[in-house]
């Protein structure tokens, strides 16, 4: 069985919807999950790392792969260039992962899981390219996670700044 | 519980993705992992609100290691690593091989490693006896997938493993396998 095909192929107004919604605002949705993940969460240096680290190895990992977008509905524009690995699903799980241990988890966590699933469901991207950015957004996390653990205290040690 | 049932408990969870691979499909396993991850998350932060996880309680006491940031720490790393060396290696078949050198030679080198005598230069941790078992064991299992280069990328991440690296080892060995393919 396609997962993907059987995906794309449901076709619901309220799912549409919300996920065409979900690609046309993708930066006010990272806003909007920015501005609480500052407010409630602890690791924020980790977040703003993990999410420039993901603006940087995003576009290399595509060119990279040149894996191309199924294309498979009309239900959005799809533009046809390399998917692999979706920046939708790395990002909102950068922030799921951010938020685990708080409160805010039990929004992140629908919210990105939402988002995978609407990518596949409007047909821009395979199930491959969803699990390869989910992979990667937790990935990106953990790493910045781990280096600001071990690189903070030589910096406040140094320069006294952070 | 002791680290050898904690390693094979490692190693059977490998067995289950790859077994679930060969049976299912690489798609079925991809949203099988992916809700696996979302579970043991979810669970990981209802446990760190404070609240009890019931029945769960007893697995968390008996199988998770003290120094860990969230609970079901290492199954989940275990799940994240398997899927990105699913997606992000070139073949299906490296990508079985990865999650396969992951579960055996990461297990075994725990399991040997502990007895072993002679530490390795740089990593005080880690000892020559783990490093050769994950590397046989590695190989031994990842044969079956891309034949005898099974020997050589297990030897190289054998070394990787080796090094201090502080990010889990579950990351760190397909991070690792897929660079090195890639390379």
């Amino acid at each position: 069985m396609d997962f993907t095909l059987a995906i794309a192929g449901l076709n619901n107004g309220w799912l549409t919807a919300a996920s065409v919604f979900i690609d046309k605002y993708w930066a006010l949705c990272l806003i909007l999950m920015f501005i609480p993940a500052m407010l409630l969460t602890k690791r924020r240096l980790a977040l703003v790392m993990a999410l420039l680290l993901a603006v940087a190895i995003l576009p290399l990992a595509r060119d990279y792969y040149g894996a191309p977008r199924p294309c498979l509905t009309e239900k959005t524009n799809c533009v046809f260039e390399p998917g692999f690995p979706s920046a939708h699903a790395t990002t909102a799980f950068i922030f799921v992962a951010a938020s685990i241990g708080t409160p805010l988890f039990l929004v992140f966590l629908p919210i990105g899981l939402f988002t995978a699933f609407s990518r596949v469901y409007l047909g821009v991207h395979s199930l491959e390219q969803i699990a390869g950015g989910i992979a990667l957004g937790i990935i990106l996390f953990v790493v910045s996670e781990v280096i600001l653990k071990k690189a903070l205290p030589l910096l406040r040690k140094d320069t006294g700044l952070v | 519980m002791r680290e050898e049932h904690r390693q094979l408990v490692h190693v059977a969870a490998g067995v289950a993705v790859i077994l679930l691979v060969l049976a299912l499909g690489k798609q079925a396993t991809l949203i099988a992992l992916i809700a696996f991850i979302s579970a043991g998350t979810l669970l990981g932060t209802i446990k760190m609100l404070g609240f009890s996880l019931g029945p769960l309680e007893h697995l968390l006491k008996q199988f998770e290691r003290k120094k860990t940031i969230m609970p079901f720490q290492g199954a989940v790393m275990l799940a994240v690593g398997s899927l990105f060396a699913l997606t992000f290696a070139p073949t299906l078949s490296f990508g079985v091989a990865t999650v396969a050198i992951l579960a055996f030679g990461d297990g075994f080198a725990t399991y040997f490693g502990i007895k072993g005598k002679t530490k390795v230069h740089w990593n005080p941790r880690k000892t020559w006896r783990g490093l050769l078992a994950f590397a046989i064991a590695g190989g031994i299992a990842a044969a079956p997938f891309i034949g005898l280069a099974a020997f050589g990328y297990s030897t190289v991440l054998a070394f990787v493993e080796s090094v201090d690296l502080v990010v889990d080892d579950n990351l760190v060995i397909p991070i690792a396998a897929v660079v090195v393919k890639l390379i």
